[in-house]
């Protein structure tokens, strides 16, 4: 009996170990970076999450164990079908952004990673973010895309409340759409040299155009608390937000 | 008429293992050849600060920014205050497009391994070596069922694979 108490005390302590490392993941949704780790944007190949690096290639995912931060080793090589391009971490999942489609990993108490589900579109770039209960995607057709048949550029709301169902529930058309940030309780959306789009999450399945920026060029971005950093083709740009609108701070050189 | 179309299937399957044959003697054909780097361009150092040339990946890492120089390294800023950043120092690493940090130890990508590393004062430490991580092998190309000029180590270490005409070439990926 006292055997059995002592078991179920274990994997209990077990769980809310993994529930506090969830917890702290950088590139959440309030995108604090935490004291031991920092924040990517949301093109990066990288991510951290608790004592593993993550890291996506052409066609696998690397789970790189870094509890030893000085002596990194791979744990795991799971393959994923060409194409691979980005990495996202929030709480226990990875979203993963490819070529053709998005697929989701969960992280095991051990690190390892498992699939859970995936949601297939045509062929285009994407990089991913998500909360709770959706998923944020972008396609893009492009040069640097496969794709040359069809023109598809948009951003799309996955419902993802049931992590084993992601479905859509909402495109947006886009002109050349990229990186993607929450930033002050929006959706910030890159659109390359056509500029920078703001969407209202009031309803976060149907995001809603506010503000189009299309004189901020936007690759990429990295949202802190009050900073949203974007990089763009000649160089990385701060922007702060004061009374709701953005203000530059300052041009990186 | 019937018949014709179960022929069809048939020639194909006829054709199949010919074209999968390896020919060592073809004049020219389509496949990879190594692209070599001699040691000298491969060193990991630090550098004073140099300003952004091709911009790509950015990573916030507590007060600092770090913004990789496609191909070439990471500009290490000091963003303290974000209306005023700080070029600090430039961190080469050939071959670099990504990074992370936990811990102080900055990990990022050198062609196909990954590194980690600590960024002193007036130096860079590798900790570590992870070989061919990113999904490129020193070896021979990422594609199947393809030719590639063999590598000749005396040429330098591979730091990529280019697709051309090669003529002759003596090695093949199954």
């Amino acid at each position: 009996m006292r055997k059995l108490l002592a078991i179920i005390t274990l994997t209990l302590l077990t769980f809310s170990c993994g529930d506090s490392a969830g917890d702290v993941t950088p590139s959440g949704y309030s995108n604090k970076s935490t004291s031991s780790t920092g924040v990517g944007g949301s093109t990066a190949r990288f991510n951290i999450t608790g004592n593993f690096l993550y890291l996506v290639n052409d066609s696998e995912l690397k789970a790189i164990d870094i509890s030893n931060v000085e002596n990194p080793k791979v744990a795991s090589t799971t393959n994923l079908g060409i194409g691979i391009e980005t990495i996202f971490g929030y709480k226990n999942n990875l979203f993963i952004g490819g070529q053709s489609g998005m697929q989701i990993y969960g992280i095991n108490q051990d690190g390892s990673p498992s699939y859970v589900s995936d949601y297939s579109h045509t062929t285009a770039c994407d990089p991913v973010i998500a909360n709770d209960n959706f998923a944020y995607v972008t396609i893009r057709s492009g040069l640097t895309c496969t794709n040359d048949f069809f023109d598809v550029n948009q951003l799309i709301t996955l419902d993802i409340s049931d992590i084993t169902r992601p479905y859509d529930v909402d495109h947006d058309q886009m002109i050349n759409p990229r990186g993607l940030a929450f930033f002050n309780g929006d959706l910030f959306v890159g659109e390359g040299e056509s500029g920078l789009k703001r969407f209202s999450l009031a309803n976060p399945s149907n995001p809603e155009l506010i503000e189009y920026y299309d004189n901020i060029a936007a690759n990429d971005m990295i949202a802190l608390d009050k900073t949203l950093i974007i990089t763009r083709d000649e160089g990385i740009f701060q922007f702060g937000i004061e009374e709701d609108s953005l203000l530059l701070y300052s041009p990186l050189k | 008429m019937r018949y014709s179309l179960l022929i069809i299937p048939l020639i194909f399957l006829a054709c199949g293992p010919d074209e999968t044959r390896v020919d060592f003697n073809q004049e020219t054909v389509t496949g990879y050849q190594p692209v070599y780097a001699d040691s000298s361009e491969l060193k990991i150092s630090l550098e004073a600060a140099q300003e952004i040339d091709v911009a790509g990946k950015i990573y916030s890492y507590q007060n600092l920014l770090l913004v990789n120089e496609v191909g070439k390294g990471i500009h290490v800023y000091d963003n303290t205050n974000p209306r005023k950043p700080i070029n600090k120092l430039f961190v080469r690493i050939p071959g670099n497009q990504d990074m992370a940090m936990k811990n102080g130890v900055l990990y990022a990508d050198n062609y196909g391994d990954l590194l980690a590393l600590r960024v002193l004062a007036d130096t860079v430490v590798v900790l570590k070596r992870v070989e061919n991580v990113m999904g490129f092998n020193k070896e021979f190309p990422g594609a199947n069922g393809v030719y590639f000029e063999c590598v000749d180590e005396s040429k330098g270490v591979v730091v990529g694979w280019k697709l051309t005409e090669l003529s002759q070439p003596k090695c093949f990926r199954p």
